[in-house]
């Protein structure tokens, strides 16, 4: 009762509020929030959830108002609303505010195009978003939206995100509970304590209210990380509730995220006759369990092609293993069902698994949610040894995929047993770029051959097949592979080696020429032997707010140049050694004379999955001192006699 | 959409009968498409068999069109797959998809039939119409996919169909089957196909067919592949029962637009008159106008999705909400102009890189884009993209042809005539990327600080200038600091200025300009006591064209233009300049069809007086489309500016 009065009350306020326009509002906005063009007046989300004939009913009233600062706002002036098939979107208002002298004139909004969207990665899945249209919103003019969600699956419910990278003025999340349910919550990123906590105890409910007032973002838009890595934002989760005498779970812990995973994925968690033949003949003669694991695991990667239909609870159910071997196609949950299954059938102990990839921040300790992951793989258990098997990337056995190194894993080992795994980061020198070349000068052209020994991700990367579609593509990706010098290097020859083998290291064997590489002059002749570069540009601006820069993985880069000196020569400077070195990156780059060759040495060697904001000068000074280095020729001069 | 006349489509003889659909969806024989292995293929992909039927029956008076489309692909690698295994067909025009047959024939005969309830309808995907989506089962390499549907569609009369792809394509066949009183024509473009129209018994068919098209390299670079696709269109003519001459021609076509765009009721009339008194338009010339009344419409108007299609093309819906449709906001152009007594003409156009207008071969699908034209300057506006200003349009219009329809006034009735014209253009030293520059050494010679001016004038504005002009303020920066700084690779920006950075500053006559003050590091490299100064790098990074295989087709690009650079450069005092000669290249190539002239070319030379060498570069190309025979000449040409780059100089101390 006196939580509706109260309602009202803010509401008619907010009309009273709206009905005049001053001049000096807009200013004093422009002057708090330079060079934004948008200002989120409000933000609210009220979250009523009640127990209605057995059920748990999840109710959120949405509503945001915005005000334009900038005369030119049409990129932002719709508002979107984005939904599933777990959702139901109801009672949408939207109204348009345009200053007129010193009040507003109201409209109301009836444009709502509803559509659905297209992504690469995905084929099919139910997400839609109806798109309110509103006219341009010139500075001044205010948009104002409400409707309410209705969300179908208690497990799906609980985020909310001050801002994104508009400030805001007042954002505010509650959630009114029954005794009878059980709730749990964690506000992530507030590092400068700006989210104000309050709860009320009534005698049937309680409200919990999160709130933030006058925020501006400070982060960049060029992060590498995703927001929630640093934007302020509460997740909770429903624990369980009690309805008709019963209680039901619903997450109450890490073991109540695993018995729902499991629960949905019970039933295709079987082995079935055709999976058997398939697996026997996938491992026929083959005695050691490691080698049946492999050749089952690359079978899938090479088998079944990735294709996502992700509708309803087809986006949490795996397919079953028979439909995915006829269909030749799936995606993660059903490449991680089919490799589970065919591993149990060969005798080896296989778990589905669940993991977030590298843009999820958080850990299945602290939050454990559906929020946590969005992709589900095979891990497999050999003589105490777990080996994470991830059928939708092109790698070898022993190497995770990428997007999901450093990350914890899920994995249900049975009904009642899981354990959480962290992913290894896999060392540097499992992931080498090791080239070996040969130079020599021919009139003004650099002449080279050799060979680049390629091992971990940077021989995956290379090798997959699916990027070939026939003899000239090849020819196209090597070049543009082995690439080096100056934009006139011509790919002459090539070898691949071991191409189709995941376990050896890929060699490209090649033979190039460099026309115009040789600078002349009178006497002198000037060679650069930093064919190739590496992180010229990486430096990272800290003029922008930027949370952390991401690397792909660690990698080792290895280069040895050996300069043959044109007969009649004679070098007369080759640079000295240059180095850098810090716990986690460094380089080195060496020259030495032996006989009439030249040999160049560069070692490169990266050892995280970021560099955070504490190490950016750190980093920026390292690749100064690369460019430095890059910048240096060798200098050789006639001999007199000649 | 287009109101379609369907008026005197009806034949009185064919009123009563039953009309069944000729074309089935049956499965086919494969054996008799197997493709031969002698041929040296290496295609991803082998299109064995594509048919394309279109049969236009009476269903109760109604007249419906079934298009029937009948596939057959061979499967050579991985990247195939990833291709066919999948399939989006669109639901535009379409009232039901009536058949859909599809299997997959593995390499050992077996065959796996494709289940229909897998199908998923898609709602308004990315806001372009529905879409159904299906995967197909267990194709693999060696594979054959056979593909059959049929969709009931809409009556559009006239349409089109691309017959070429990356893979090689046999057996192609496309057919108009009607009732033999509607006569339809069809025309194939970029490669002649055996053409055919017959009546037998109550039916007519038209037909086009070719035993094999070759693939097409789509990404060969300066080409339109759209453009030069094998493609076929088709169109309505007449019912010979009523009309002795075609009746879907470009006269017919022009009255229609005529009446789409300029039929407004009274009350919108006074609205525009109400809308034109807020522009204000007292005592401005005729272009002062043109400018005036496209700003104010640009700054309140928006095109957007609308869910009721009549409220995004009536004036007064139109005024009231604030946003339109596309042709909605060109109605409401052309009635300001009308009404505020500013000559203008409607010039309705297709995209040419990817359909040239045919004047030889009417179909709505060459007068689908509008643009309004102004005689008294014979300049251009484009109606639907705010990001345009007058006297530019998108440069996908030039080198075309358009109907240009004008308003005339016969015995106080007015009325529309129209001519098809060539869409005038500018001339080519208009449009520019133009780069001054000034530099000097640091005392220790580690770097080079230097004033960059690049200046983006006509066609060339349209690069970059709206990009800027329409993101927020953050944006902003961030995407000139990348623009600045992807001139090399250690590149220190001091500080940058944006000249005429307004959408409405007209960039034919002020540029837009970037005004820069960098420090470059990696631009001079030191070995012993030498210093090599890579000037030609200072003109920033050049696209370098290769051929690796025969060029294909013809070339083509934007806008013709040109990319003028001066440099200024103070060499450090007790240093002396080796290497200039390197400096001076003269080539230049292409001659016009009516004179001598070059029609591009890269010249390019240096002077030295008092320690101060200047650099003059002028690169351009007089036109927009090359012939194939000159592709070697253009390479050079484009090549030139990359030799350029490489130009090293050496500074050696005195």
């Amino acid at each position: 009762m006196e939580g509706k009065l109260f309602k009202l009350l803010t509401v008619l306020l907010l009309i009273f509020n709206l009905c005049s326009y001053s001049q000096t509002d807009i200013v004093s906005y422009e002057n708090q929030y330079p060079d934004k063009s948008m200002v989120i007046l409000k933000k609210i989300e009220n979250v009523t959830l009640k127990i209605n004939d057995c059920n748990l009913e999840i109710e959120i009233d949405h509503y945001r108002k915005k005000l334009s600062l900038s005369n030119i706002n049409q990129n932002y002036s719709d508002e979107y609303i984005g939904f599933n098939s777990f959702h139901d979107i109801n009672e949408i208002k939207a109204y348009y505010y345009e200053p007129k002298g010193t009040k507003y004139s109201k409209t109301q909004i009836n444009n709502i195009v509803t559509s659905s969207r297209s992504d690469n990665s995905i084929f099919y899945d139910d997400y839609q978003t109806k798109r309110i249209v509103f006219p341009n919103l010139y500075k001044g003019c205010i948009s104002e939206i409400s409707y309410k969600k209705e969300i179908k699956d208690p497990h799906l419910f609980g985020y909310f995100r001050f801002t994104g990278f508009f400030p805001v003025e007042y954002a505010e999340y509650t959630i009114t509970y029954p005794n009878e349910v059980n709730l749990s919550y964690k506000i992530n990123n507030d590092i400068d304590n700006i989210v104000t906590f309050t709860e009320e105890k009534n005698r049937k409910t309680t409200t919990i209210k999160f709130s933030v007032s006058n925020y501006k973002p400070g982060y960049s838009l060029n992060n590498d990380f995703d927001m929630d890595f640093y934007i302020p934002h509460v997740i909770v989760y429903i624990n369980d509730y009690k309805a008709c005498g019963k209680s039901v779970n619903v997450i109450s812990d890490l073991k109540g995220l695993h018995d729902w995973y499991y629960s949905l994925s019970e039933e295709v968690n079987v082995v079935s006759s055709e999976i058997q033949t398939l697996s026997d003949s996938i491992t026929k003669n083959i005695a050691n369990s490691i080698d049946k694991m492999k050749s089952i695991f690359y079978w899938v990667q090479d088998n079944i092609k990735y294709v996502a239909f992700e509708d309803g609870y087809g986006g949490f159910v795996p397919r079953k293993a028979d439909m995915v071997i006829l269909r030749k196609y799936g995606d993660c949950k059903d490449m991680a069902n089919l490799t589970t299954q065919l591993l149990k059938a060969s005798g080896i102990n296989a778990y589905l698994s669940w993991v977030g990839s590298r843009s999820i921040p958080y850990s299945y300790y602290d939050i454990p949610t559906t929020y946590n992951d969005n992709h589900m793989i095979c891990t497999a258990e050999i003589n105490d040894q777990y080996y994470i098997l991830d059928a939708t990337a092109y790698t070898a056995y022993n190497y995770p995929s990428k997007f999901i190194l450093s990350k914890e894993v899920l994995v249900s080992k049975s009904k009642d047993q899981f354990e959480i795994l962290k992913v290894p980061e896999i060392e540097s020198n499992k992931n080498i770029i090791d080239e070996t070349l040969l130079l020599k000068i021919d009139n003004s052209k650099l002449i080279g051959s050799g060979s680049i020994n390629l091992s971990g991700y940077h021989a995956f990367n290379i090798s997959e097949r699916a990027n070939y579609s026939n003899k000239e593509n090849e020819r196209k990706r090597i070049e543009n592979y082995t690439i080096k010098g100056s934009d006139k290097f011509q790919l002459d020859d090539y070898k691949l080696m071991n191409f189709t083998d995941r376990e050896k290291n890929n060699i490209i064997e090649y033979a190039f020429h460099i026309p115009d590489y040789i600078r002349e002059f009178n006497n002198n002749i000037f060679v650069n032997l930093n064919l190739s570069t590496p992180y010229s540009k990486r430096n990272i601006d800290t003029s922008q707010k930027l949370y952390a820069l991401l690397i792909g993985s660690h990698s080792k880069i290895k280069v040895e140049n050996r300069f043959q000196i044109p007969d009649g020569y004679t070098a007369t400077y080759i640079p000295e050694e240059i180095f850098f070195e810090h716990d986690q990156f460094g380089f080195n780059i060496n020259y030495e004379i032996v006989d009439n060759i030249i040999i160049y040495n560069f070692d490169l060697d990266i050892r995280t999955l970021k560099i955070e904001e504490k190490d950016f000068n750190s980093w920026n000074q390292f690749i100064k001192k690369l460019n430095i280095a890059y910048k240096k020729s060798i200098e050789l001069t006639k001999n007199i006699n000649n | 959409m287009r109101k379609i006349l369907i008026v005197f489509l009806i034949s009185v003889s064919t009123i009563l009968t039953a009309q069944n659909i000729y074309i089935d969806c049956e499965f086919d024989n494969i054996a008799g498409y197997e493709s031969t292995d002698n041929i040296d293929n290496d295609y991803s992909y082998e299109i064995l068999k594509n048919e394309r039927f279109i049969e236009f029956i009476f269903e109760n008076d109604q007249l419906i069109k079934y298009e029937t489309v009948k596939r057959i692909i061979k499967i050579n690698n991985d990247k195939a797959i990833d291709i066919y295994n999948k399939f989006s067909i669109s639901l535009f025009d379409v009232f039901d998809i009536t058949n859909i047959k599809a299997r997959t024939i593995r390499k050992n005969g077996e065959v796996i039939e494709f289940d229909e309830s897998n199908i998923k309808e898609v709602e308004n995907l990315d806001e372009e119409g529905n879409y159904k989506k299906f995967a197909i089962d267990g194709v693999e390499i060696g594979s054959i996919i056979e593909i059959n549907y049929r969709l009931k569609k809409y009556p559009r009369l006239y349409g089109s169909y691309y017959f070429q792809s990356e893979g090689v394509t046999y057996n192609t066949l496309f057919q108009v089957i009607s009732p033999k009183h509607l006569e339809f024509d069809a025309k194939s473009y970029n490669k002649e196909l055996v053409k055919t129209d017959t009546v037998i018994d109550e039916k007519r068919y038209l037909t086009l067919s070719c035993d094999s098209i070759d693939p097409i390299d789509v990404n060969e670079s300066y080409s339109f592949p759209s453009a030069n696709k094998v493609r076929v269109e088709y169109s309505y003519r007449m019912n010979n029962e009523y009309h002795t001459s075609p009746y879907y021609t470009y006269s017919l076509a022009a009255q229609n637009i005529y009446g789409l765009l300029y039929n407004i009721e009274n009350k919108e009339e006074k609205i525009i008159q109400k809308l034109i008194q807020k522009i204000q338009l007292n005592n401005l010339s005729y272009e002062e106008k043109i400018f005036k009344i496209e700003k104010y419409l640009k700054e309140n108007f928006i095109i957007r999705p609308i869910e009721n299609i009549n409220d995004g093309v009536a004036i007064s819906s139109i005024v009231k909400n604030g946003y339109s449709s596309e042709t909605g906001i060109t109605k409401l152009f052309v009635n300001v102009f009308k009404f505020a007594g500013i000559e203008h003409n409607i010039v309705a156009t297709s995209d040419k890189t990817n359909k040239k207008f045919d004047k030889d071969f009417m179909t709505w699908n060459y007068v689908n884009d509008y643009l309004i034209y102004f005689p008294k300057s014979n300049k251009l506006l484009t109606p639907t993209l705010i990001e345009y200003r007058y006297p530019a349009i998108p440069t996908e219009f030039y080198f075309n042809e358009g109907i240009f329809l004008k308003l005339i006034e016969i015995g106080g009735i007015e009325n529309a005539v129209h001519k098809i014209k060539e869409i005038p253009d500018h001339s080519y030293t208009q449009s520019f990327i133009n780069h001054k520059i000034t530099a000097k050494f640091s005392e220790n010679l580690d770097l080079i600080n230097t004033n960059i001016t690049h200046s983006f004038g006509g066609n060339s504005a349209y690069t970059i200038k709206q990009y800027y002009a329409f993101l927020p303020e953050e944006q902003r920066n961030l995407m000139i600091n990348e623009y600045i700084k992807d001139i090399n690779d250690d590149v220190e920006v001091i500080d940058y200025t944006v000249e005429n950075g307004d959408i409405n500053v007209n960039p034919f006559e002020k540029p837009f300009n970037i005004v820069t003050n960098l420090n470059i590091h990696s631009i001079i490299e030191n070995a012993g006591n030498s210093y090599l100064f890579k000037i030609g790098e200072l003109i920033g990074r050049q696209v370098e064209l290769y051929q690796e295989h025969e060029r294909q087709q013809k070339i083509d690009f934007n806008y013709p233009h040109i990319l003028d650079r001066e440099i200024v450069i103070k060499i450090p005092d007790g240093y002396k300049v080796v290497g200039m000669e390197k400096l001076k290249i003269d080539l230049q190539k292409g001659n016009s069809d009516n004179n001598e002239d070059y029609t591009m070319g890269f010249i390019s030379d240096y002077e030295i007086s008092d320690n101060v060498l200047k650099v003059n570069i002028h690169e351009y190309y007089t036109t927009a489309t090359y012939p194939i025979e000159q592709y070697e000449d253009f390479r050079k040409v484009v090549n030139a500016a990359a030799d350029f780059t490489k130009v090293v100089l050496v500074l050696k101390s005195e």
